[in-house]
């Protein structure tokens, strides 16, 4: 008689606990979300497109530096087709934080990309050093997509070649 | 009475079941949306008062900032000092903060991205530079949300910085 309540005490309890705690991301969510960051890697330095616009969910945004958002898959077909067509790249990324709850969770890193151009008579960019910031969400059939992905370099833009000197 | 501890007891079992497969994560309600996007206004402001410390009081003690074209800035002192000396290299600059153009939000963490605008130069010759953020919010212990990490970059790239004129000799 006296644990009359003690089940409804440890439903309540257990309810209450569910409400205030967010479960956080789980190692296997963990590793599932490193397994696309590898997979973003390959396809990027691989030149494939359809590899990337794989890992993005249909209402995903893309931001790149110094280019407008692309929003949704023909946007960022046009985006990925156009970075590619130009150059090949080498491009590896160090994950800092990997964090989330329940179906959404994020990755923050640094990246190091080397381009080459494709035409060898046009300049390659200067290596470049930057960070990223990924989102990520659980879909309906379980796996994780991008829902937002944006990054930019840690350099300054180069200045302007100086005019050149005249010559009397 | 029997039946009715032990349809208790199953509640239970059931809201433990639910809450380890992450089916009972706490509501993400307009009220939290609202706050979210109160940060924006109040990042707004702050910004075009000049204040960099408002600005800055607006992210949490773990903050990343993580502008274009610049190293990230980790904690409230850090980010405070590069927004002074963003304001201090682009001064009467206004900055509009759109609001979300995608949102999700689930338990304490919320996902804005959204686009923003700078307008440069005099009002005879205003100049308008676009860009785009990425923000990933936070509900802290006090119930106040807070940018946890900010990333933002423009729509074109930055005019550079003129090269120093040539030394006179």
């Amino acid at each position: 008689m006296r644990n009359r309540f003690l089940p409804l005490a440890i439903a309540l309890l257990a309810s209450a606990a569910c409400q205030s705690a967010p479960k956080p991301l789980s190692p296997a969510d963990e590793t599932a979300i490193r397994g696309v960051s590898d997979a973003f890697l390959a396809a990027v330095n691989s030149g494939n497109v359809e590899g990337l616009m794989a890992l993005h969910a249909s209402t995903s945004a893309v931001l790149p530096p110094n280019m407008p958002t692309a929003s949704g898959a023909d946007a960022q077909r046009q985006l990925w087709t156009g970075m590619m067509s130009q150059m090949r790249v080498t491009l590896t990324s160090t994950p800092v934080t990997i964090a989330g709850q329940g179906d959404l969770a994020y990755v923050v890193g640094n990246y190091h990309v080397v381009s080459t151009m494709k035409d060898t008579t046009q300049a390659a960019p200067p290596p470049d050093d930057g960070k990223f910031l990924n989102v990520l969400q659980r879909q309906s059939d379980g796996s994780w997509k991008y829902v937002a992905e944006s990054w930019s370099s840690n350099a300054e833009p180069p200045a302007p070649a100086p005019p050149p000197a005249r010559r009397r | 009475m029997r039946s009715t501890r032990i349809a208790a007891l199953t509640f239970a079992l059931a809201s433990l079941a639910a809450c380890q497969q992450g089916g009972n994560q706490p509501a993400f309600t307009s009220a939290d949306s609202l706050a979210v996007d109160s940060v924006r206004l109040a990042w707004q402001t702050a910004y075009n008062a000049g204040d960099a410390a408002a600005v800055a009081a607006l992210y949490d003690s773990m903050a990343v900032n993580m502008p274009g074209d610049a190293p990230s800035q980790t904690g409230r002192e850090a980010i405070r000092a590069g927004i002074a000396a963003q304001l201090a290299a682009m001064p009467h600059a206004p900055i509009e903060i759109g609001a979300a153009a995608h949102f999700n939000g689930f338990g304490t963490t919320a996902i804005v991205v959204g686009p923003f605008h700078v307008t440069t130069g005099d009002s005879a010759h205003p100049t308008r530079l676009d860009g785009k953020y990425l923000v990933v919010v936070k509900r802290g212990q006090d119930g106040k949300w807070r940018l946890r990490y900010d990333a933002s970059s423009f729509d074109a790239p930055m005019p550079a910085s003129p090269p120093p004129p040539p030394a006179r000799h």
